[in-house]
């Protein structure tokens, strides 16, 4: 059994007995006193939405904080357990948060139930474990009931020159990554598609709804 | 020849230069002169473009003869327009004049042929001569830059948004003269009320290109002049289009054939006759982009005329100038992806390319200025607390390192790193400009840390732990390397003397340090860690 796996045993033991959280209403993850002032879908699998706070008022986030709904209880864990290996020092634990907590003032990394959410703050102010209560407490509060989902995503076939990619609007956020002949670009009125040349192409759109429950739709042509 | 006389009123008839019946007359003492004559000099300015940088004016030149005790006026029309006059300056065989190209009123005067004719008074008319001179526009409307050495740009933030990749493609024109898409009249040189049009600097923005909200996808495609990269050492195929047209029309020469010359560093490949819409293909005479650095290049295009082939080329006074920024880097970008946003960023560039300055373009010398200038000159601090990332995820596993380059250029996460952040912006930097670094882990062979020795982490002198906990280990560290393995970190300065175990330490930067010496620099227990993953960092 390697480290890694002795690890997600450890931060899976109390998620195991936990119930589902079919999805964060994100505004209910908003801290005191601050306003979310970006939403990030990172479109690798295994990450959670990104959520960055500022101090009400202000532009520049403080605040980072990742949210994976995940499918159960062991992938949230999973994850606790590898991001706990990608940190060079140590995270201490942290009893009373979450199904299991780690971390320090920095940096706090908790799973409850099927939630893995990784609290950062930028600089060198504030406490992330005050921004990790809060944050536990509205998981805590998160319906149990599920929503329906946003529809699906469609991905238009290309054409040479740019493609506005509409986007439901259930959906909060998403991030599109474009290869072959075609990349993507984010602009005021949302993502584009730029197709240059006659070679193969496929688009990946990585999406988040409100609840940050993430959907991932993938499409090629040529 | 000089008659001498004693005549008394006497009064001669002569005929000017052009038939023009001529009155001399002399008291009693009266040295008799034979008539003076004038006649254009084809040696002369042929044409002019009063709005041509460092243009101040033309010398109007007549050859005459027998001009003494005569003054010379030079007077000036343009078709039914009197341009006014101007006082010749008379020497014993020529009348000149300098005209700045304006009229009587001031007003630069509009392409056209602009009649001057010399007049000499010797008490009254003695003799006239006309010669033409045109007015033209003269100026370069779009520079192309191509060459196998040119490599694709990209602006990471069109518009001022994250994510919003823009590519500038090693084939794309960088520098083009013309009126907006919107703009009622006008021509490349001038705007509509004949205002000169305002030539593009360098564009400064180092995320975005310049914005017109009426071209298809929001890019300037008017009026720009957008930096180009380039290997180091690379000639530069140049092809220029010249225009002659202004706000009312095309100047193309009527009177005059004019050439182009080529600007000092260029060599004229086949030059053809300067009219509007006309191309011309030049190259480099040596390269402009020698090293790793930034280049402001400017080419000064002039011109000259002349009135026939039997007439000599005369120089077109003043020249009209273009600005390039050049960045030179080592190679290709090297990260072995494809996909956009895998490009040479502009700010990186611009960052990079002012580290190194044109002090070399060998990848070591430019990978060890790449170390030098993110431990020291970024403002960064390691990550104290936890030894955290703050740019760079690992989804999945040690080999899908994804670095938030864009979050990283404008620290929107803050000046704390990691081991991770580190190598992420050192293998970057460097992939951008044509270094192959990938990135490696350094863990325990069999435990989960490893211990350290006195170190100097990023923005920090030497302690005994990076860490405010005290603990002197790590889990993992994340390093950057070529294919030969040597080691390039960020992260941490070792000790560079012969007793990296004690006190005192001598700062050591870690450029290009063999993987053995590194690792007994780093840890007390180098016999115990292995390297693994031999990566490239993606980046978004």
């Amino acid at each position: 059994m390697t480290r890694a796996s002795i690890a997600a045993l450890l931060w899976l033991a109390p998620a195991l007995a936990a119930a589902q959280i079919p999805g964060v209403p994100v505004d209910s993850l908003t801290p005191p006193q601050m306003e979310r002032v970006e939403v990030d879908v990172p479109e690798y699998d295994g990450h959670g939405v990104r959520l960055w706070f500022a101090p009400t008022g202000a532009s520049r986030a403080t605040l980072r904080v990742d949210v994976l709904v995940a499918s159960s209880g062991r992938e949230a864990a999973d994850a606790a357990a590898w991001l706990e290996q990608t940190v060079a020092g140590e995270l201490a634990p942290l009893p009373g948060l979450g199904d299991d907590a780690r971390g320090d003032a920095s940096i706090v990394a908790f799973v409850r139930d099927n939630v893995f959410v990784v609290v950062q703050r930028v600089g060198e102010a504030g406490d992330a474990r005050v921004s990790a209560a809060g944050l536990d407490a509205a998981i805590q509060a998160a319906p149990r009931r599920s929503a329906p989902r946003a529809p699906p995503i469609a991905v238009p076939a290309l054409a040479e020159g740019t493609t506005l990619l509409q986007l439901p609007a259930a959906i909060l956020a998403a991030h599109v990554v474009a290869t072959g002949s075609a990349s993507a670009r984010r602009t005021r009125a949302g993502w584009v598609l730029v197709r240059r040349g006659a070679a193969p192409w496929t688009v990946t759109v990585v999406a988040t709804d409100a609840l940050l429950r993430r959907s991932r739709v993938e499409a090629s042509g040529r | 020849m000089r008659i001498a006389a004693a005549l008394t009123s006497a009064v001669i008839l002569a005929l000017g230069c052009e038939g023009t019946p001529v009155v001399y007359s002399a008291g009693d003492d009266f040295a008799i002169a034979v008539p003076p004559s004038v006649a254009s000099d084809p040696s002369g300015a042929a044409a002019f473009d009063p709005h041509l940088d460092g243009f101040e004016s033309i010398e109007l030149r007549f050859r005459v003869e027998h001009a003494s005790g005569a003054t010379c006026a030079i007077e000036l029309t343009q078709g039914d327009a009197d341009l006014g006059a101007l006082d010749g300056a008379l020497t014993a065989d020529a009348c000149t004049a300098s005209w700045d190209g304006r009229d009587a009123t001031g007003a630069v005067v509009p392409p056209g042929v602009v009649e001057a004719t010399a007049v000499l008074t010797r008490g009254r008319e003695s003799a006239r001569a006309t010669t033409s001179v045109e007015v033209l526009r003269l100026g370069v409307s779009e520079v192309a830059l191509t060459g196998a050495g040119r490599i694709a740009v990209l602006y990471s933030a069109l518009d001022g948004l994250r994510y919003g990749y823009y590519e500038v493609e090693a084939t794309a024109v960088p520098w083009r003269l013309a009126p907006d898409a919107v703009e009622m009249g006008g021509a490349p040189l001038e705007l509509a009320d004949g205002t000169p049009r305002e030539r593009p600097e360098p564009w400064d923005d180092l995320t975005s290109p310049p914005l017109d909200g009426a071209s298809a996808d929001g890019v300037e495609r008017d009026t720009f002049n957008l930096p180009t990269a380039w290997i180091a050492g690379s000639t530069v195929d140049v092809s220029a289009r010249f225009t002659t047209a202004y706000a009312d029309g095309v100047a193309d020469p009527t009177l005059v054939e004019v050439r182009a010359v080529a600007p000092e560093g260029l060599s004229l490949l086949d030059p053809p006759a300067v009219v509007d819409g006309a191309e011309v293909a030049l190259e480099t005479t040596a390269s402009p982009i020698p090293a790793v650095g930034r280049y402001d290049v400017t080419w000064a295009w002039r011109f000259e005329a002349r009135r026939d082939a039997a007439s000599p080329w005369v120089p077109v006074p003043g020249h009209f100038d273009t600005t390039h920024r050049f960045y030179g880097v080592v190679a290709e970008p090297t990260f072995g992806y494809d996909e956009v946003p895998h490009r040479a960023w502009v700010d990186v560039l611009d960052r990079v390319t002012g580290w190194v300055d044109g002090a070399s373009a060998d990848p070591d010398a430019v990978a060890s200025r790449i170390v030098e200038g993110v431990y020291l000159e970024l403002g960064l601090r390691y990550d104290r607390m936890a030894g955290a990332s703050h740019y760079t995820d690992y989804p999945g596993g040690w080999e899908r390192a994804t670095f938030e380059l864009s979050r990283f250029q404008d620290l929107s996460s803050g000046t704390i790193v990691n081991c991770s952040d580190a190598a992420s912006i050192v293998s970057t930097y460097a992939n951008m400009v044509g270094i192959d670094l990938s990135y490696h882990i350094i863990q325990h062979q069999f435990l989960d840390r490893f211990e350290l020795n006195y170190l100097s982490a990023i923005g920090f002198d030497f302690a005994p732990s990076p860490f405010t906990s005290g603990r002197s280990a790590f889990r993992y560290h994340a390093i950057t390397g070529p294919p030969d393995t040597r080691v390039f970190d960020a992260t941490l300065a070792v000790d560079g003397d012969d007793d990296p175990g004690s006190a005192p330490n001598e700062r050591l930067l870690v450029q290009g340090l063999t993987q053995a010496d590194y690792l007994y620099r780093l840890s007390p227990e180098s016999d115990r860690v292995r390297v693994t993953v031999e990566e490239k960092v993606r980046i978004r």
